[in-house]
């Protein structure tokens, strides 16, 4: 019965972790098609050639052509390069910048924890997107102060969770007895509460990745973000809008490319916290 | 014989709920003290009271020598090379004691590197032939697991074993086999006997459970709402106890009776 057991178990694991590597490929894919988008498109994204301006996906053009007459499929896989990368790098800044704050402050206390967390209040208390618009409309336009808006904005969940899960971490009876190992307040941080929390972080910025790729096109379609003619799919989508009953595809082609990146991340998210569960590895002896 | 652990006077307070009331003991070289208490009575504070671990907010008065050094008023970076050499605790549960995500091995190694410098593969060969001498089954795995996969007594087993590879002039054990089942207690037991004959080690048991003191211990004293009610040899506590309270705990300790 128990080997039974074991085998069904072995099978699930099984299961489990190829399905985290074939989303983990995925992911790697489109990353590796965001860096190397330039050697991937069969066309030049930003030449224009009104004659062919609107042309239905199919035929030498793919995914048809936009109001200039510039191939789709080209752009789509040069925004990737700015859509994507610009939603990692951005959430790589923030979940360094919040779990680092939110550490200190759990581990700290005082005068830092307070001034950092009504700082975190203040950001929280406005709409999100909102005062991102008004950050972004501050700067002017352009991916990076947009990158920048949705920064100030995204970092205090970071602080949040990492100062939560902190102050749990440090009543827990192993800090105390790390303490009593030896370890300093900075080995406590590195060896114990940052691997510790680092499996909820993670996952939120996995999931944050395809939010931000939203954020980021939401800015750029309202028209803060991504500066003509740098193809992005968030101003992409906003070229087309005024098209989408007549010539669905311009919007369609770069909606369907920000839907299945953020679903990949989203997915990655999801097996990332499956896997960092290092209790479901196994039984008790 | 000069005492390897002396604690005068030592008051504990939150504020103004006051949790030990002037505590004074001492313990000699390799002997083993029961500090029997009910929930409550301030045992878990007195350890961590002597180890220096309790937080900013409490105020500490009185003084707790270790090895003939003053440890009262010593700074945690002033602490930190004599806790695990000179006076080591073993948690009530030990399994909450080691890091959940880092293999049990990992530990042991790291807090052995915070106080000797010693290689990885020597520290690993001691534990792993004190695993032996403790008759773990198949210490390779042990020593691979996390803590997670291991059971509460086997856990509390390794603290024990992470304790002696230290060699602590004083090991304090906090309720250190209140979550275990009886084999667990005994074995338990037993290996805290082997730490005091192997390091000559003074153990300071706290319990709720007379039955165990009364087994290990060679001095008892009693706590109650944080201050000493009876302090002594084990035998007199246990035959001619002084206190009413004393009394009163020894006459609740439950007979199982066969009629």
């Amino acid at each position: 019965m128990r080997g039974k057991m074991d085998k069904i178990l072995q099978k699930r694991k099984t299961v489990k972790e190829i399905y985290f590597i074939a989303i983990l490929a995925l992911a790697i894919l489109v990353l590796l098609g965001a860096a190397f988008a330039q050697y991937l498109c069969p066309y030049d994204p930003n030449a224009q050639d009104l004659a062919l301006a609107l042309q239905p996906p199919g035929g030498e053009h793919l995914l048809g052509t936009d109001r200039y007459g510039r191939d789709m499929l080209s752009r789509i896989i040069v925004g990737a390069k700015v859509s994507v990368f610009s939603a990692l790098t951005l959430v790589a800044a923030v979940c360094a910048v919040g779990t680092a704050l939110g550490v200190l402050c759990g581990f700290c206390g005082g005068w830092l924890d307070e001034a950092v967390m009504r700082l975190c209040d203040m950001c929280l208390a406005f709409p999100g997107l909102v005062l991102a618009l008004a950050v972004a409309a501050l700067l002017g336009g352009g991916i990076e102060n947009a990158a920048i808006a949705l920064g100030v904005v995204s970092w205090p969940k970071y602080a949040r969770l990492a100062r939560g899960q902190t102050m749990t971490l440090k009543q827990e009876d192993f800090i105390a007895a790390a303490r009593l190992a030896g370890d300093s307040a900075g080995q406590l941080i590195r060896r114990h509460i940052l691997p510790n929390l680092a499996g909820p972080v993670l996952v939120m910025a996995a999931l944050d990745i395809g939010t931000m790729m939203m954020e980021l096109a939401g800015l750029s379609f309202l028209g803060l973000g991504a500066l003509p003619p740098t193809a992005e799919w968030g101003s992409m989508m906003s070229d087309g809008r005024t098209l989408f009953q007549t010539k669905p595809w311009v919007m369609l082609g770069p909606g369907a490319a920000i839907f299945l990146t953020v679903a990949v991340f989203n997915l990655l998210a999801d097996a990332l916290r499956d896997r960092l569960d290092i209790r479901s590895m196994g039984n008790e002896m | 014989m000069d005492e390897v652990l002396t604690c005068r006077d030592l008051q504990v307070r939150y504020g103004s709920q006051q949790i030990l009331r002037g505590v004074s003991f001492s313990v000699a070289p390799g002997e083993i003290l029961g500090i029997v208490g009910q929930s409550g009575s301030g045992k878990s504070t007195l350890l961590r009271a002597l180890m220096g671990l309790l937080e900013p907010t409490a105020s500490v008065t009185g003084e707790v020598f270790v090895a003939g050094r003053r440890w009262t008023g010593l700074g945690e970076k002033e602490l930190r090379p004599l806790r695990g050499t000179e006076m080591g605790l073993i948690f009530q549960d030990a399994g909450a004691s080691f890091c959940p995500i880092r293999t049990v091995g990992a530990q042991i190694l790291e807090s052995v590197a915070a106080h000797r410098r010693e290689g990885r593969e020597e520290v690993r060969r001691q534990a792993l032939d004190l695993f032996q001498k403790l008759r773990f089954q198949d210490g390779q795995r042990v020593w691979n697991s996390y803590p997670f996969q291991l059971s509460g007594g086997m856990n509390q087993r390794l603290a024990i074993a992470a304790a002696m590879l230290l060699h602590p002039k004083v090991l304090l054990a906090d309720e250190p086999t209140s979550a275990l089942d009886v084999m667990g207690q005994k074995q338990v037991m037993e290996e805290l006997a082997q730490l005091r004959k192997a390091c000559g080690s003074a153990v300071i048991l706290v319990t709720h459970d007379l039955r165990l003191a009364a087994a290990l211990a060679e001095n008892i004293l009693v706590l109650r709402e944080g201050a000493v009610v009876e302090y002594g040899p084990a035998d007199r506590v246990l035959q001619a106890p002084q206190a009413e309270y004393t009394r009163a705990m020894l006459a609740a300790v439950p007979r199982i009776r066969r009629d």
